[in-house]
């Protein structure tokens, strides 16, 4: 064992054996990529750790947020909201359209108490419907019926022009007060397309009401510069619980239908008597019951789900 | 560390490459005349094998995919949870109105505390996609144009060779078939995996986008038939995950650190290479 020291302070790879050589290199490589992979992961959690803990945007960490944003405006860019929903024979149309959802929905309203708000038109004062605030107009179910029948009057000036949600007064909105007979004057249209609840299930329905495009017609939106149309259409129920907004381009869709009647009968009250709207375009969380209110504006209306962690977009 | 001499097999191993085991190595401080004898065996030598882009997109997409899964179990929640009050069709094992499975019982959910998070479970799923459908497009981009498709894409033989190394790993048959980097049974499985997430991100498009593009949704069968596919691929991911976990564990650190690191040690292979990975 002459040769034991030198061994001891063998540490030139060219004095030692030739596969010791070959382990150093394998031990080094492997350290240093566990290191980098061990980096790498850390940073990744660094990042996600650090994107979630951000103060939230609208009820989503901003990261998320912004890219469902920026998914639906990509979706819109390169689709343009153009393609037609497939439609059904009629046979495929189910005869017990599910119910769900009836947040917003009131199923006594009165129906001969309904009237449809409308906001945000060019020039609502040359119309017979014109009141020059919208929002004071009172709904009316069975049960406040027959509580104080005689207190309540179809149209009462400067009652009832408070902010549902905050409970402060709002400036008044001038616009008109639409029946359900100006609605049926329009083209009537039907159609058998699939509605698809963003909860997984879905229903081919056959709708029947109205074109939103052809309402628009009918009552058109104060136009912008440049003569442009509005690029967002509000709705709400009556009681204002429940509101989605609209892209213009989804609204002047020929399938988007203010709906009135389904499998050919005027809607059920659960199904959103008197007037709902339909849209193929979007999941049924869209497709609001009950419209209570219809607006136009530059400016995204209020969204409830989108307010709820839900994209605002929601098309599909 | 680990003794990389004694894991200097990997599980499949090349045509070129030595049957018998890993001579032992020797402990340190060993005489000169045991060390001649251990330098006539072939010598110990580091080969490249999976090169860093793989490794990387690899090992990205792990994480990546068990997010989606987890996020995609929060959208499930919600087509469970109404099963009640609709027919639960596409989720299941069951054929016309009789079920005999529903994905998934309600524990499963609870105990993953998956229950109630759609809006959560869209919103990390609609985010998520990107990276995964990137680093997935990355990944096919990479192996086409660097070559390395060759190596992963089955041959003539391929069903016939995969058959054999089946039953060779159930010990019903001995030797393996010859083969390249990977066995006829891996480059099945591996390709069927990128063809299967190329069809999770068309029956993805086709359940995100079913009007934008009806087109696809008709293709795939409509959009039940769509999410059914969607789902079934993700079992299978599911399915090839436990098999594939098994088969690393079995196969050894060698192989195991091959994917990490992007070699392993070989005997009697050429000569030492000196060259480090970038």
């Amino acid at each position: 064992m002459s040769d034991e020291p030198q061994s001891l302070f063998g540490t030139d790879p060219s004095q030692q054996d030739p596969e010791e050589a070959v382990r150093e290199q394998a031990k080094r490589r492997t350290r240093r990529s566990f290191i980098v992979g061990a980096v790498g992961a850390v940073g990744v959690y660094g990042a996600l750790h650090w994107a979630l803990k951000t103060p939230e945007l609208g009820g989503l960490p901003p990261v998320l947020r912004r890219t469902l944003n920026f998914n639906g405006a990509l979706s819109h860019a390169v689709f343009g909201d153009r393609a037609l929903a497939p439609t059904f024979p009629l046979s495929h149309a189910v005869a017990d359209v599910r119910i769900n959802g009836v947040i917003g929905l009131d199923p006594a309203l009165r129906l001969d108490r309904w009237r449809l708000q409308v906001k945000g038109l060019a020039s609502p004062q040359s119309s017979p419907h014109y009141v020059p605030d919208v929002n004071v107009w009172k709904y009316a179910d069975d049960a406040a019926i027959m509580a104080q029948d005689a207190s309540l009057d179809t149209y009462v000036e400067g009652d009832g022009n408070l902010d549902r949600e905050n409970g402060l007064p709002k400036g008044p909105e001038p616009g008109l007060l639409l029946t359900m007979d100006a609605i049926q004057a329009l083209p009537h249209v039907q159609m058998v397309t699939q509605l698809k609840c963003i909860e997984g299930w879905s229903e081919v329905v056959h709708w029947g009401g109205a074109r939103l495009s052809d309402f628009m017609h009918a009552y058109p939106p104060a136009r912008g510069a440049h003569g442009r149309l509005p690029r967002y259409v509000g709705m709400e129920t009556p009681d204002r619980q429940y509101y989605v907004g609209l892209h213009i381009d989804d609204a002047m869709h020929p399938q988007t239908l203010l709906c009135y009647e389904m499998n050919g009968q005027p809607l059920s009250r659960y199904h959103g008597a008197p007037l709902r709207l339909v849209t193929p375009l979007k999941y049924g969380i869209k497709h609001l019951k009950q419209i209570g209110s219809i607006s136009f504006s530059d400016k995204p209306p209020r969204d409830y789900w989108a307010e709820n962690d839900y994209d605002y977009d929601e098309g599909h | 560390m680990a003794d990389y001499a004694s894991a200097g097999q990997s599980k499949f191993p090349q045509q070129e490459s030595v049957e018998d085991p890993a001579p032992p190595q020797h402990p340190a401080g060993q005489s000169h005349g045991e060390r001649e004898i251990a330098a006539s065996a072939p010598l110990l030598t580091l080969r490249e094998k999976h090169p860093l882009a793989t490794r990387w997109m690899h090992w990205i997409n792990f994480p990546l995919l068990a997010l989606m899964i987890w996020s995609g179990m929060m959208i499930y929640w919600a087509d469970s949870d109404a099963a009640n009050l609709h027919p639960h069709e596409v989720y299941r094992i069951g054929i016309g109105h009789w079920t005999l499975f529903r994905f998934f019982p309600e524990a499963f959910f609870d105990k993953l505390g998956l229950t109630f998070s759609l809006a959560k479970g869209l919103s990390w799923h609609f985010f998520l996609m990107w990276l995964f459908g990137i680093n997935g497009l990355l990944y096919v981009l990479y192996t086409f144009i660097s070559g390395a498709w060759r190596e992963l894409v089955p041959g003539r033989h391929a069903l016939r060779d995969a058959w054999h190394v089946l039953l060779h790993d159930l010990h019903l048959r001995r030797g393996l078939p010859s083969q390249g980097k990977y066995n006829a049974a891996q480059q099945i499985i591996y390709t069927l995996i990128i063809l299967a997430g190329a069809g999770s991100i068309l029956t993805g498009l086709a359940i995100y986008k079913p009007t934008q593009l009806h087109w696809l949704t008709t293709l795939l069968g409509g959009y039940e038939f769509a999410r059914f596919l969607h789902f079934w691929l993700t079992m299978g991911y599911v399915v090839f995950f436990v098999i594939h976990i098994a088969q690393v564990a079995l196969a050894g650190w060698n192989n195991f650190r091959g994917m990490v690191s992007g070699f392993e040690l070989v005997r009697g292979v050429g000569a030492v290479s000196q060259e480090e990975p970038r």
